[in-house]
């Protein structure tokens, strides 16, 4: 059951058929973050491609849950297109990229634990019912 | 102000019932104050801890199932932000792939309903089959529009379009004719009841309802073993009406279904409603007795305030109400209206407790469905973790 | 025309329902011989929100009336009169 990565990637990663498939599989490692100009190493704004406000708002209040963070906020520039635009400010000579990817592994611990809470109470709940497993 | 707490020392961390305060969102009679959350380290000064701690985290989060079936779960996720719980939200509608008809081949309609009109009926039906089979398919790179410039220009940089085949493409056929009863084949003749005044086009045709259910799978290579016996492609609601028919019209087409997703087309979003809600919280700051209280109950919803006797000792005392479950509550103000209440009540959500309700077209199961939400956004972070990495090689 | 497949708002499959609904609204359902009232019916095939609601309640099956455009029937018509 554990399936750790979403399906359009599990599409290009798997062995079988992506090559008849006539996929490159590049997809997975194509770029899809950018630095946007004029970006410092304490001051810095990413461009994320095809990425919205479900990946802009949960990275952008993970990222202000960091105390060496001034400043973070996100924004799609144009509705028309996917690019979603996220600005970060450290405090001192803390290093953005630092902090970014901070952000993404805390990101990534959050859902493990809900993850884990999610199955324990569904399984505790599925004991309670009557009948042992609800369906 | 109302719903501002200055906490009582901006050199000390928050009390626990500054920190209690600051998770409600304040209902009042014509405003909502306090909206904004403030667990951001530094807004409460330098002595209150508000960076992310998984340690915390885990401790504070906690969820509650209300009810898990598979076409309907609702339970309560406590301890999370909004903008985490809508991320999992926008995910469970928008992100997670599922299997839905894309093109129709149309080989014969004379039906009166109209070919693109059919199709579009047809893209709307939900089908399931076995859940491994399901995750075994892969998806489908559709290539764009061919008068959509702009779509065309975002798919270059995407690689190059798939090829149907058996592990990306599913077909489906419908072959339907209807015809009059006849004695031989029904046992009934069904002209001649026409013209003796039968009305019932059940009893005068036969096929003159064409349902999901007279779809017939057909498997393409691997999917043979894939989608074996019980866990073949079927529709979810075998009683879909799709089409009325009369005698000697005919349906005969082919499906290819794909693998897409909800942002794509609505078709593709594997539930109905993925929704939450924050709690209700009622405080009643001073009693509220007599005709008063049941009064007071009226203003709620059944079962969300109760009566009992003002003094515990005696059962015959005067009711006083009290708040039995604020869960069922909908957060009318009705109580806010009424003078006699004033002062005496205060109404509010709670800000971190989210009640949610997935409710699955039937492809896969509810809880599932939010579990796969929680694994699509951490494989996000992920994926932008080693692109991150990338991006500092390449600097 | 023909009853959608699914609601407009929430996407819920409704077109698996819409029969069974037309039945328990038209036809005997208790002691007395009377049909089920519409929205004690809704409420039994579990539509629960307004806009699933509606759904039902406001369609016009216009389907039945163009089915009678049919020349396989055109005589039977005829004979029989209309047949609604």
């Amino acid at each position: 059951m554990a399936r750790t990565e979403s399906d359009v990637e599990m599409a290009d990663d798997a062995t079988g058929g992506a090559e008849q498939n006539g996929s490159t599989g590049d997809e997975f490692r194509k770029q899809r973050l950018r630095l946007l100009p004029n970006s410092t190493e304490t001051a810095a704004s990413f461009a994320f491609d095809k990425e919205d406000h479900t990946l802009g708002n949960a990275l952008r209040y993970i990222i202000m849950k960091n105390p060496d963070v001034e400043f973070c906020g996100y924004s799609i520039p144009h509705p028309s297109e996917a690019v979603m635009n996220l600005r970060i400010q450290t405090y001192d000579d803390v290093n953005v990229f630092e902090v970014l990817r901070k952000g993404l592994e805390d990101l990534s611990d959050l859902c493990d634990v809900v993850e884990d809470k999610f199955v324990a109470a569904r399984d505790e709940y599925a004991a309670s019912q009557p009948g042992g497993e609800a369906s | 102000m109302e719903g501002r707490f200055p906490p009582s020392n901006p050199w000390a961390p928050l009390t626990a019932e500054e920190l209690e305060a600051r998770k409600v969102v304040n209902v009042n009679a014509e405003t909502v104050t306090n909206t904004a959350a403030t667990d951001i380290p530094g807004h409460w000064g330098p002595e209150q801890d508000d960076s992310w701690n998984l340690g915390r985290f885990r401790d504070n989060l906690r969820i509650d199932f209300h009810q898990n079936k598979p076409h309907d779960a609702a339970f309560s996720l406590v301890g999370v932000d909004a903008s985490i719980a809508n991320a999992f939200r926008r995910i469970l509608i928008a992100e997670i792939p599922t299997l839905a008809i894309e093109e129709v081949f149309m080989f014969n309609n004379t039906s009166i309903i109209q070919d693109e009109v059919l199709a579009h009926r047809l893209g709307l039906i939900p089908l399931t089959g076995g859940e491994k089979g399901l995750k075994w398919l892969r998806s489908f790179r559709k290539p764009p529009p061919k008068d959509d410039f702009a779509a065309q220009a975002a798919h270059n940089d995407d690689g190059e379009p798939s090829t149907a085949s058996d592990f990306n493409t599913v077909v489906l056929g419908l072959k339907v004719e209807c015809r009059w009863a006849t004695e031989a084949l029904d046992g009934r003749d069904g002209k001649k009841l026409a013209k003796e005044g039968e009305t019932d086009p059940n009893v005068r045709y036969v096929n003159s309802n064409v349902y999901a259910r007279d779809f017939k799978f057909m498997p393409q290579g691997q999917q043979e073993t894939q989608f074996a016996g019980e866990d073949a492609i079927k529709p979810v609601n075998p009683d879909i009406l799709i089409a009325k028919l009369r005698p000697g019209q005919k349906i005969e087409l082919q499906c290819h279904c794909i693998k897409g997703v909800g942002m794509d087309h609505a078709k593709f979003s594997p539930v109905a409603t993925a929704s939450y809600r924050l709690l209700p919280q009622i405080n009643i700051t001073s009693p509220i007795l007599g005709a008063e209280a049941k009064k007071f109950a009226r203003c709620f919803p059944k079962g969300v305030i109760g009566l009992e006797p003002s003094d515990e000792s005696d059962p015959n005392s005067e009711p006083k109400a009290v708040v039995k479950d604020p869960m069922k509550d909908t957060v009318s103000r009705e109580c806010l209206r009424h003078d006699e209440f004033k002062g005496k009540v205060k109404l509010g959500r709670v800000r971190d407790h989210f009640i949610f309700s997935v409710e699955s077209t039937g492809q896969l199961r509810s809880d599932e469905l939010f579990l796969d939400s929680v694994r699509l956004l951490k494989a996000k972070a992920e994926r932008f973790k080693k692109h991150l990495s990338e991006l500092e090689e390449g600097r | 025309m023909i009853i959608p497949i699914r609601c407009f708002s929430c996407g819920k499959v409704i077109a698996d329902l819409y029969e069974k609904y037309v039945d328990l609204i038209s036809n005997p359902q208790d002691e007395e011989g009377n049909p089920m009232p519409d929205g004690e019916a809704m409420d039994k095939l579990g539509l629960n929100r307004y806009c699933c609601r509606r759904m039902m309640l406001t369609h016009v099956d216009l389907i039945e009336k163009l089915l009678r455009y049919n020349p396989a029937e055109r005589d039977i018509i005829k004979v029989s009169g209309p047949n609604r």
